[in-house]
């Protein structure tokens, strides 16, 4: 039942809506099997994206390839694509079964069992007879699952399929989810704006920004080599403070902190963007201590740790450091040192668009 | 390239192609609605050797009689406006804001007018006011005939249409509004002042707006209770139908046409505000208990529907008297209706046009709301067909009626060979009431998931098989309330037929109008009945279609016709500034 997975390629691909880029010369290759995660902030271009691949828009320019295959020009019905929507357009008129029956030609041999096999496949074969409106929200995601996988599509597209849903519906039907499409072996973009998500259940992440790819690739590498401040900021979350490299591995900044870190690829006197995650800063107490010095301003318990939130000394910004909830923390008003490995000090060119 | 687009649904075709319905529908509007007011425009300017001139408007303001009637129309649409706008909010805010006993039956019984001729009430007030009327006695003299006959006449049959937009104002409102008002300390006149009346403010524009349009344009009530008080549709009427005279025929129907256009325009500018101005979020509001102000408002209620329902009952025991009123003993004659103009065969065809009318006009309506709001048309001519849409409303039917006449009567015209039959009264009926169509049409196709079509397409299905297997059994319960509208004002419309009927093919409401000019005042009254039955029949006929379509399965019960009278309303009885 399952066709044999197949890799997706987009070269050069633009798309300008009148005077306005929405996409603008993306390049992106999705190995078969694989679930690759389009993200970025709203009108980053990540829904275009999508709406391209699957044909329900024409690009301005570039291509599109299927297992090889250009499909660039193809209407949809002939691109061999499944596509989940936002809100899953499940037709509130018609059985889940009828719903799923929908994409399949009346005269094909054996269609009602097929049907029957995809509600098997979601397990929701016994709820064949209802309409969608007496479903749950995950319910009605795995109809729409079954009736984009009715056309034998090579490529699932999901426009952000769980945002419709409750935070904790949504933790459990993406682990679902991911574990519907790994038993399908089937290749498959979605678009989501939520990093969480992207993190917990892609095999590969694009990070788009104004319509242009930032980053891609696998979640652990972005997050723990974001190329630019952008992907650092945008997938977790990541302190960003201007500053100089001031020595060979060493950062200086406005208030007379320092942090080591590594400047390989800089050159001393270079303005940098510092960016360092939350969980990467450690707290020291005791001002003779190097790093960066500052007082606590307030706490925030977050179950696991509490996050502290610091005003750097020489105005130079605040810090966002956790701290373990059952270690010794220090109260609003103290005076402390920030410290990271200068592994955990990541460097950017850009600009720093959140502190 | 076209049908790979149809095939595909949304997908992104070329300009051109995502132009071809849109502009097809904007071709149909241009020959059946902007040629023929043209034709009417140019006609109004024609002189007699054919050079375009104001003469004809200079002669008509220089005749003292006509002059007369543009200032008769204005003071009756202002004075119809002003009675009845306090009158209807009463009864409008009886219903949605207290515990006013009888509701049902009440607004039920008040809504008849909807579902007669104009004439009717007319009739009625004559029966029980005219020189031989009932109660003509208790006036001491005065007779009924005149401007105030005519200004009550008016009241009566814009009276129900002003409480329908006025209840779908009152009826949203938001009750956190109310609380929110309460907890600061705002008393019930506060209350009223600062949440009430602002939140109902476009309603009462829009409804002024459609009474005003409906008393300056209603041919009805002056024809029968007119005496000497000359107005503009009746002017119209008689120079084109008594006199065949066409070029002044236009210049009075061009200044019915005028204002019209410019209040429907700011009609239609309230009414988008007042939908912007309850969020999804709003929560219903019950009215509390209040025993003084409950009884005086169902007394109230009750005045209005006994005086609204006495006089249809008037018009209906006059119709089976011997010889109303000195023989009240039961009779059949007036019901004898072969005698007259017309006869039953008048009644039959009515119901064939409303029937043609309600079916196509339905289909018609829907198609076009389709293409401009889920086919994706250029913002341009999406932009044109929504303003020529929504142009009947702004249409007196006599003007729609006239230019029809002068558009396809012209032998020259290749579409001439309509003229004269039943498939130009179709098509002007049709296009006279089509913009609350419209308008209900989209309200219920906006109430769809966008996403539907792309969804289908991704399944490879096209957009027809789309619209056949998702959309329109979606919007079963809509279309079934447009074709109700469509029916009934096309049993009860007089306007645009009176200069298109065939001569063969005699049509009910006109035949009234006919009879009542004959002195034949029992039978006309007896036809105006069986018209009102057979829209109650039909009106009953679909409403259980409709209680039995939304329950069944699970249809989406679109939401019911926002139309020109905004939420809550259903468009059956929202027919708006069409006369």
């Amino acid at each position: 039942m399952n066709p044999p997975p197949t890799t997706l390629s987009i070269r050069g691909l633009s798309k300008r809506f009148g005077s306005s880029v929405a996409l603008d010369d993306v390049d992106l290759d999705i190995p078969g099997g694989a679930f690759a995660c389009l993200i970025g902030p709203s009108g980053c271009g990540k829904t275009t994206c999508l709406r391209l691949l699957a044909g329900l828009e024409a690009p301005s320019s570039g291509v599109i390839l299927n297992g090889g295959r250009d499909v660039t020009h193809l209407p949809p019905a002939h691109r061999s694509v499944g596509m989940i929507f936002q809100s899953y357009a499940l037709f509130p008129n018609m059985t889940v079964s009828d719903n799923v029956l929908f994409g399949m030609k009346r005269r094909e041999a054996g269609r009602l069992r097929r049907a029957g096999e995809l509600l098997d496949l979601v397990g929701l074969a016994h709820l064949a007879g209802r309409y969608p409106t007496q479903l749950s929200g995950g319910q009605q995601q795995r109809v729409a699952i079954a009736r984009a996988l009715g056309a034998e599509p090579r490529v699932l597209l999901l426009d952000e399929p769980l945002s419709a849903l409750d935070p904790q519906v949504r933790e459990h039907l993406r682990g679902e989810l991911r574990a519907l499409q790994r038993r399908m072996g089937i290749t498959t973009v979605m678009v989501t704006h939520d990093q969480t998500e992207a993190l917990a259940i892609a095999d590969q992440i694009t990070v788009l920004r104004d319509g242009r790819v930032e980053q891609t690739g696998a979640p652990i590498e972005l997050y723990d080599r974001p190329s630019s401040a952008f992907v650092g900021g945008f997938l977790g979350a990541m302190n960003h403070w201007p500053g100089r490299v001031v020595a060979d591995g060493c950062i200086g900044f406005a208030g007379g902190g320092v942090l080591a870190a590594s400047t390989q690829g800089w050159t001393v006197g270079d303005r940098v963007s510092v960016g360092v995650r939350p969980e990467g800063l450690r707290i020291a107490t005791g001002a003779s201590r190097s790093g960066l010095p500052g007082r606590v301003v307030s706490r925030e318990f977050l179950g696991p740790v509490m996050r502290l939130k610091i005003m750097l000394e020489g105005a130079a910004g605040h810090a966002l450091a956790d701290v373990a909830t059952h270690t010794c923390i220090p109260p609003e008003g103290d005076m402390i040192v920030l410290q990271a490995q200068p592994a955990e000090v990541k460097l950017f060119p850009d600009v720093i668009r959140d502190a | 390239m076209s049908s790979v687009t149809l095939r595909s649904g949304l997908r992104a075709p070329s300009p051109i192609a995502a132009a071809v319905p849109a502009g097809i529908a904007c071709a149909v509007a241009a020959l059946v609605l902007l040629a023929p007011l043209a034709t009417l425009a140019l006609r109004s300017l024609s002189g007699p050797d054919g050079a375009l001139t104001l003469a004809n408007y200079g002669r008509y303001l220089a005749t003292p009689t006509l002059r007369e009637s543009v200032m008769n129309t204005g003071l009756l649409g202002g004075a119809t406006t002003l009675i009845v706008l306090p009158l209807a909010f009463l009864f409008a805010f009886g219903i949605e804001r207290t515990n006013m006993r009888f509701k049902g039956v009440m607004s039920a019984l008040c809504l008849f007018p909807v579902l007669t001729p104009s004439l009717l009430p007319a009739m009625g007030l004559v029966y029980l006011f005219g020189h031989q009327g009932l109660l003509t006695p208790l006036l001491g003299g005065n007779v009924i005939y005149g401007a105030h006959g005519v200004l009550i006449s008016e009241i009566v049959a814009a009276f129900p249409h002003a409480v329908i937009m006025l209840r779908a104002a009152l009826s949203m409102a938001d009750a956190r509004l109310y609380e929110q008002a309460e907890i600061l300390g705002a008393g019930p006149w506060r209350r009223f002042r600062a949440v009430t009346l602002p939140s109902v403010r476009y309603g009462l524009v829009g409804a002024g707006i459609v009474v005003f349009t409906r008393a300056i344009t209603d041919i009805g009530a002056p024809a029968v209770l007119g005496g000497d008080f000359g107005v503009l549709a009746l002017d119209i009427y008689k120079q084109v139908l008594g006199q065949q005279n066409f070029e002044m025929g236009s210049v009075v129907a061009m200044l019915l046409l005028a204002p019209s256009l410019v209040l429907v325009g700011v009609e239609r500018l309230a009414s988008s505000r007042q939908a912007a101005m309850v969020s999804g979020k709003s929560t219903a509001r019950h009215p509390p208990r209040h025993v003084l102000r409950d009884v005086a408002f169902t007394t109230y209620g009750a005045a209005v529907t006994l005086a609204l329902a006495s006089l249809l009952l008037t018009c209906q025991m006059a119709a089976l008297a011997r010889m109303w009123p000195y023989d009240l003993s039961f009779s059949f004659a007036s019901y004898d209706l072969e005698r007259y103009d017309g006869g039953w065969r008048a009644l039959r065809n009515s119901i064939g046009l409303a029937t043609a009318v309600a079916v196509s006009g339905a289909l018609a309506a829907f198609t076009g709301a389709y293409v401009a709001q889920r086919t994706r048309p250029a913002p341009a001519l999406r932009g044109l067909f929504v303003l020529l849409a929504l142009l009947p409303a702004a249409t007196p039917g006599l003007a729609l009626g006239l230019a029809y006449a002068l558009f396809f009567g012209d032998p020259a015209n290749p579409f001439h060979l309509i003229y004269g039959t039943f498939a130009i009264l179709l098509v002007a009926t049709v296009i006279h009431f089509y913009s609350v169509a419209h308008l209900t049409s989209v309200s219920a196709l906006n109430a769809l998931d966008v996403e539907f079509e792309p969804a289908a397409a991704v399944l490879g299905r096209g957009a027809l098989h789309t619209v056949v297997r998702v959309i329109a059994p979606l919007s079963a319960v809509p279309l079934l309330e447009i074709a109700l509208y469509l029916f009934v004002n096309a049993m009860t419309t007089v306007s645009a037929a009176v200069f298109l009927y065939p001569t063969d093919f005699k049509l009910a409401s006109v035949s009234i109008l006919n009879m009542d000019d004959a002195g034949d005042m029992a039978p006309a009254a007896a036809m105006g009945m069986m018209i009102l039955y057979v829209n109650l029949g039909v009106r009953l006929l679909a409403q259980g279609a409709g209680s039995r379509l939304r329950h069944a399965g699970n249809v989406l019960a679109a939401p019911t016709a926002r139309a020109l009278a905004g939420p809550a309303s259903d468009p059956v009885q929202a027919s708006g500034a069409a006369t």
